[in-house]
């Protein structure tokens, strides 16, 4: 949709012309391919519909005088940061888009061991400036090329080191905030003029408003600022690194351990996990190379950390004794990192683990020790500089069944299950890799309460191919159907359908309501609905915070819960 | 030259999954705020559209036959120092995408569409009536036109008369060492630049003519002091049936140095650091045939049948300039953030100092900073034409910008 010529010029005269465009050849690069990387929306071989223009503001006073200019003229927006996802694009015709770019500082105030980031200042950037104080941050699993400052705002934010570093939600500390409305918001410490050290004052907190559980996905106006909690960095002030590219290996001092933990079954697997939870050595905690396939994850990690190979190399890796050996070892596994703090501390965390992998029978995996693969993944969890070989396999994945938050024991008990699906379209259409079914991975967060994996499988297609895209999106409706008859809600290849509709516009309100009229617990989306009409009385961004006209909401069809994504 | 057109992109393009690792250097390499960014292209223009993965998503576009505007759309798309930094950074995770192959590519489809901005179709009118013998001779040289050893001066070489004669004492110093170096009569122009600006057709016809001169000179190998050259020679040639090899200046000292047939005794108590040019870096890795297809495994599993060569930076020529470096007495080597197959571009590359002269100035002073925040105190590069680039956007308070072959001369006692 093209912008009325004076209210272009508005928008121009507040980021200047070098940083505001609207030619065709820059809208089409702010559109996100559903199928190529939608995070948990689609696969749909669509695009999500051309901003009217894209704009690059360079502070808050310019994003507020934006968001402004959106109110007077019912004029949607959406920020973004890094945009790895669909979350991030604009919903709608009469949109413009914030790019959030050039808005990219970090300061490390190292007496409060915190760190002042804007939204372009990505996990891995935070980390290495921090590692120069002795600190290091969370990396949100999505990894280092990520905004922090857009997970922390706009989506969970958990990754492998959230045992130790913390997650970005519980990390949260003041922030600078542009509402909906075009006002800013100073939350906590900074509310009341004390610095950036509080989240939760002297001044006002807000962070349910803000952020709430999940991220408010940009729907509650645009964060510009704010401070983060950092966690102690045990290791060099730059984590070196050495060997050749693709297989860069961490070269850190010798206090350092990656293990990969193994387990005769999920039950012990579970009673293993949940005793690393509650003794928290771990730095990281997360099953990874799962992602790839339990039939495969063992000659994967062989073909990644060795920069001679290639995937053609998995055929005959998949038939190397060793390998096939290893991998059918860890096959109920676990990654861990342990950082020892000083000498004992490292010799306390491995008596820890001992004692552990004693009482619940596991054991670490010698193939993941050979010390070529221990630097590899060493590097891989510190550093979280490889997220994008979640897509190695087929150039696409999407997440999927996702028994999200779940007590390890009963996601534990519901694996096989969940595979043996998988495993049956694996084997029985050609959409998804043929990996072996179980393809679950995930961190070991700090779910207050007893803790807990987000345990998500991953579903490897081409997104070149219409034909996976399309088997994918099929799949995923029997993934959903098993959820629901679980129990578990829905599926998480689904969740952000209830937030765009497949054509990759904004879903109304009557479809909201329709869509959670039923919900098991209304109350969540009638509670958002008044603060969406507190806050975005205006409805300018999107319908990722989920809302229900309290008018709307049912209660006179029992079990009605499952329509309910 | 096997020719890709568009079309044969489709599949990468669809699969880019829009990670922005092409817009830094390898995050596992990342040291600084400062110096996390590998991509000039964006760095400068801000924009997504600018990084590859906004080319990838242009090139979706014209491939359905979309329209993605015209003027705009040549200004990106030519607006691309072809230095390969997003090239390195993508293959760390995808073994099936090739942002820098692509990025050229999108050149070619427009020029084949006529969509060529002026001073783009200006740069390479200039260009091609120079032709493939510009540049200095051997008679400009000092040199006989027969010998074994090939020595072709460089691309841009001629531009600066200090350039001109440190490379022609460089060029006597080696047949001091024993090396029986020769020149062409008539100057060489390697054509490299053309190929990155899109012009493969004009590339190829100067390239085939060189390669006639080269091959019938009766050299058993070239040497250079040119990245662009030895990129030419090295990769580019080979493919259109260059069968002489080539080495790089540095190489060649390297070797002299590690033999003892080149002593360098004299002190340049100096502190440097090093500028690894692209086209001697991660572009300069050897040509390797491959002549093959996709193959599907494990249902949807890319693979290439046979095994296709990945071109991801570690075989380009890192370690000769530095070992010649550390040869020299009294020398001291302080290396930037961003080096050898991460190495951040100077700006000069794919005509871009004429064709977007902000974009060159802006990568140009991205490595001037860097170069500072290293405290050396000259910035060090092995390429005449990255050392005319750096100069000619060096700001009060920059570091001086050296040729390597100026320590190796002084070191020599040849000054
Ligand atoms: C490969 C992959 C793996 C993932 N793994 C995980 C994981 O392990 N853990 C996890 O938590 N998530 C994960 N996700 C989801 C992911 O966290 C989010 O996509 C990510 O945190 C944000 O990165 P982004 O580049 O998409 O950010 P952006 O595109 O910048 O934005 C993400 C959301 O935040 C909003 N936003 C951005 N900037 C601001 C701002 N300044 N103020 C307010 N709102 C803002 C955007 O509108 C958007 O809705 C994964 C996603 C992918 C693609
Ligand atoms: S080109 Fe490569 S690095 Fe860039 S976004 Fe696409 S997949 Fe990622
Ligand atoms: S080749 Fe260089 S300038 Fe061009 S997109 Fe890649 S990194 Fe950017």
């Amino acid at each position: 949709m093209d912008m009325r010529e004076d209210l272009y010029r508005e928008f121009e005269a507040i980021v200047g012309p070098r940083n505001i465009s609207r030619d065709k050849s820059v809208l089409e690069t702010y559109r996100c391919m559903a199928s190529q990387n939608s995070a948990h929306y689609g696969p749909y071989k669509v695009r999500t519909p051309f901003p009217m223009a894209v704009l690059l503001p360079g502070s808050s006073e310019e994003v507020q005088k934006i968001i402004r200019l959106c109110n007077r003229e019912g004029i949607h927006f959406k920020a973004s940061s890094t945009f790895w996802s669909a979350q991030g694009y604009v919903s709608a015709d009469n949109a413009v888009q914030l790019d959030l770019r050039r808005m990219d500082g970090v300061e490390i105030d190292a007496e409060n061991g915190i760190a002042i980031i804007e939204p372009y200042a990505i996990a891995g950037v935070i980390q290495a400036e921090a590692m120069k104080y002795g600190y290091t941050c969370n990396i949100q699993g999505v990894g280092g090329s990520s905004s922090t400052v857009a997970s922390t705002a706009g989506w969970q934010g958990p990754g492998p080191s959230s045992l130790f570093t913390g997650t970005n939600y519980d990390n949260l500390l003041a922030c600078e905030w542009v509402l909906p409305n075009g006002e800013i918001l100073r939350t906590g410490s900074l509310g009341s003029g004390d610095g950036w050290f509080c989240g939760e004052g002297p001044g006002p907190s807000l962070r349910a408003i803000l952020r709430g559980g999940v991220g408010t996905a940009g729907d509650m106006g645009v964060c510009t600022k704010m401070a983060v909690k950092l966690a102690p960095w045990p290791g060099p002030d730059h984590l070196a690194s050495r060997g050749k590219a693709p297989a860069y290996k961490a070269d850190l001092p010798d206090n350092f351990r990656c293990y990969t933990l193994c387990f005769p079954d999920w039950e012990h697997w579970a009673h293993g996990v949940q005793l690393l939870h509650e003794n928290r050595i771990t730095y990281t905690s997360h099953r990874q190379f799962n992602m790839f396939g339990c039939d495969i994850k063992g000659a994967m990690v062989k073909i990644l950390s060795d920069e001679n190979k290639q995937l053609c190399d998995l055929p005959e890796l998949l038939e190397d004794p060793e390998v096939k050996a290893a991998t059918q070892d860890m096959h109920c596994d676990m990654q861990i990192v342990l950082a020892g703090m000083s000498e004992a501390d490292l010799a306390y965390k491995e008596a820890a683990l001992d004692e552990i992998l004693r009482i619940s029978g596991g054991h670490r995996s010698q193939f993941m020790a050979e010390k070529e693969i221990e630097d590899w993944a060493l590097l891989y969890f510190i550093r979280m500089g490889r997220k994008n070989l979640n897509y190695v396999l087929c150039g696409s994945y999407e997440g999927h069944f996702g028994l999200a938050r779940t007590n390890y024991y009963l996601a534990a008990s519901l694996v096989e299950e969940a595979s043996a699906l998988k495993k049956h379209w694996e084997e029985t259409t050609p959409y998804l890799a043929k990996v072996g079914g179980n393809s679950s991975m995930g961190g070991l967060a700090g779910i207050g309460g007893g803790g807990g994996v987000s345990w998500e499988f991953f579903a490897h297609f081409d997104s070149f191919d219409d034909a996976s895209v399309k088997g994918v999106a099929e799949y995923f409706g029997e993934t959903n159907k098993w959820m629901g008859a679980k129990g578990l809600g829905g599926c998480m290849g689904k969740v952000n359908e209830g937030s765009r509709r497949p054509d990759g516009y904004d879903r109304s309100q009557e479809e909201l309501n329709k869509m959670f009229q039923y919900a098991p617990q209304p109350g969540v989306f009638t509670y958002q609905w008044k603060v969406r009409e507190a806050f975005n009385p205006n409805h300018l961004t999107g319908t990722y915070y989920k809302t229900l006209e309290p008018s709307a909401v049912r209660t006179d069809v029992e079990g009605a819960a499952s329509i309910f994504i | 030259m096997k020719e890709r057109t568009l079309a044969d992109f489709r599949p990468m393009q669809e699969r880019c999954s829009n990670c922005s690792y092409c817009k830094f250097i390898p995050l596992d390499k990342i040291r600084s705020r400062e110096f996390a960014g590998g991509c000039p292209s964006i760095g400068y223009y801000n924009f997504n559209t600018y990084s590859a993965r906004g080319r990838f998503q242009l090139g979706v576009a014209l491939n359905r036959g979309e329209d993605v505007g015209e003027k705009d759309l040549e200004q990106v798309v030519f607006s691309c120092l072809s230095c390969g930094a997003c090239d390195v950074s993508c293959k760390i995770c995808r073994y099936n995408l090739e942002p820098l192959a692509h990025n050229i590519a999108l050149k070619e489809a427009l020029i084949e569409r006529g969509m060529v901005p002026g001073r783009v179709a200006e740069e390479r009118d200039r260009l091609m009536a120079a032709g493939a013998r510009a540049g200095l001779c051997a008679a400009d040289l000092g040199l006989p036109v027969q010998g074994e050893v090939l020595f072709l001066p460089g691309d841009r070489t001629q531009e600066s008369p200090e350039t001109a004669d440190t490379v022609c004492r460089a060029a006597a110093l080696l047949r001091r060492c024993g090396l029986d170096i020769a020149a062409l009569s008539e100057g060489f122009f390697s054509g490299a630049v053309l190929y990155d600006m899109g012009f493969r057709k004009d590339f190829e016809e100067i390239a085939k003519e060189n390669i006639a001169r080269i091959e019938a000179s009766g050299a058993k190998e070239v040497v250079t002091p040119c990245a662009d050259t030895f990129y030419a020679l090295n990769r580019l040639y080979p493919e259109l049936g260059l069968t002489v090899p080539v080495r790089h200046i540095t190489q060649v000292l390297a070797d002299l140095i590690a033999q003892g047939t080149l002593r360098l005794t004299q002190e340049v108590p100096v502190r440097v650091t090093y500028h690894d040019p692209c086209s001697l870096g991660r572009k300069g890795e050897a040509y390797e045939p491959w002549e093959g297809e996709e193959k599907k495994i494990l249902n949807q599993v890319h693979t290439w049948e046979p095994r296709r060569p990945r071109y991801i930076g570690n075989d380009g020529v890192y370690d000769a300039p530095r070992a010649v470096l550390r040869a020299i007495p009294g020398l001291e080597l302080a290396e930037m953030e961003r080096i050898r197959e991460y190495g951040y571009s100077c700006g000069e590359g794919a005509g871009i100092p004429e064709i977007d002269p902000g974009l060159a100035a802006f990568a140009a002073h991205g490595r001037l900073d860097e170069a500072k925040a290293s405290e050396a105190e000259q910035l060090v590069t092995a390429d005449p034409s990255s050392l005319l680039q750096l100069r000619s956007a060096r700001r009060d308070g920059d570091l001086p910008v050296t040729d390597l072959l100026t320590l190796v001369l002084a070191a020599a006692g040849e000054e």
